[in-house]
């Protein structure tokens, strides 16, 4: 889908006011990556599980990303055995901060019931992911936005209510 | 169109507690119900497999037909048509969000890769008619070699019941697996019809965008 992947680049470049449907992970990562090359200097995640298999082929832009000067990537984590966050906290122990809170702690999305996992950047951009209940299968069920600040600001505040 | 592929089909979704129980009941059936013939049992039985293999000869090759190569094909070609750039646009000014087709495309990835969900299921659907048909067979066997042996001993006599009893419910089940199929082809197909894929379209992107970011924090919201 030619569309799609131009339409997010295209959003993510201009910083537009426009939702994103996400239903599948090929989607996802396109998503997450460009969030993460459209922030100045801080990235915020919240995630029941750093999937190995999903952030090592995000692993070079967060590389990237944390190479930039003053840049810090915050995590909030319930499921502390992904080895692609461990080796970037390894490697970046300043920048990249990490915080374990137990699976009780994690919200769970008011429609799906699900625990949510989301991606803020510092340029009103997110990521929500509501359901990954057939993530087997590929398919997951997300929203997302590059310029979207009341929806940024009201995960900001939840992510710092966590992390601080 | 995850609903629709949800559906059971009894032919391949069933669990093992439904094929012990089917044994503990055709064989208390056999047992309690034993089939009685007057006339020579090698013929009756003769006559009834030869019924049977022709019956469930129509019944494997309708099975193949049901969910074949040429049903998924078709709905492959109308998934497809679906994001051409014409059909694309048309659809959108028709439903009057023609800023949205970007998550047009999303909602028609969706659609692919339940497509490949749809054909995974058809070919284990086939696999188990196979299954099926090869276990038909064995008790159809087992029966007639039974009766050329002699219906005189008892044993004999409830396995040779038991054996037309399974095959008796192999067909209804095979039938009835056959009719939910067909059923289940159907509505995939009315789901990517000219009539409802714009309704389907609209509200996959309706209820994206209508997506509020609420969450259950200690059952707080």
């Amino acid at each position: 889908m030619q569309d799609y992947t131009s339409s997010v680049k295209n959003s993510a470049r201009n910083n537009t006011n426009k939702r994103f449907a996400n239903s599948n992970l090929e989607h996802a990562k396109l998503l997450t990556e460009e969030l993460i090359k459209s922030a100045d200097t801080e990235i915020c995640m919240l995630t029941d599980s750093f999937h190995d298999k999903f952030y090592s082929s995000v692993k070079p832009t967060l590389i990237q990303f944390l190479e930039k000067q003053n840049a810090s990537l915050k995590v909030i984590i319930a499921n502390n055995n992904s080895n692609v966050l461990n080796d970037l906290v390894s490697k970046y122990p300043k920048q990249v901060l990490k915080k374990v809170i137990t699976f009780d702690k994690l919200p769970k999305d008011k429609d799906s019931d699900e625990y949510i996992n989301y991606l803020i950047n510092d340029t009103n951009g997110f990521r929500y992911e509501y359901s990954d209940k057939n993530l087997n299968d590929g398919i997951v069920e997300a929203i997302a936005n590059f310029n979207s600040q009341e929806e940024r600001d009201r995960l900001k505040n939840h992510f710092d209510e966590i992390f601080n | 169109m995850k609903e629709i592929l949800n559906q059971n089909i009894w032919i391949k979704d069933y669990k093992l507690w439904h094929i012990i129980l089917s044994l503990f009941i055709l064989i208390g059936i056999s047992y309690y119900i034993p089939l009685k013939s007057n006339s020579d049992v090698a013929i009756l039985i003769g006559v009834e497999q030869a019924f049977f293999v022709i019956l469930s000869a129509i019944l494997f090759v309708f099975h193949d037909s049901i969910i074949g190569f040429k049903s998924i094909s078709k709905l492959r070609n109308d998934i497809n048509k679906l994001s051409t750039q014409i059909i694309k646009t048309k659809i959108l000014q028709y439903i009057n969000i023609q800023d949205q087709s970007a998550n047009y495309d999303e909602f028609l990835t969706t659609i692919d890769m339940e497509m490949l969900e749809f054909t995974k299921e058809a070919d284990k659907f086939k696999q188990k008619s196979y299954k099926l048909y090869v276990v038909f067979a064995i008790l159809g066997l087992v029966t007639i070699t039974l009766s050329l042996i002699g219906s005189s001993i008892v044993i004999y006599k409830y396995i040779m019941d038991f054996c037309v009893y399974s095959q008796i419910s192999l067909i209804l089940l095979w039938v009835v697996s056959a009719f939910q199929a067909e059923k289940q082809k159907i509505q995939m197909f009315s789901f990517v019809s000219t009539k409802n894929i714009k309704k389907n379209i609209k509200e996959y992107i309706d209820l994206k965008n209508e997506k509020e970011i609420e969450f259950d924090m200690n059952g707080e919201h």
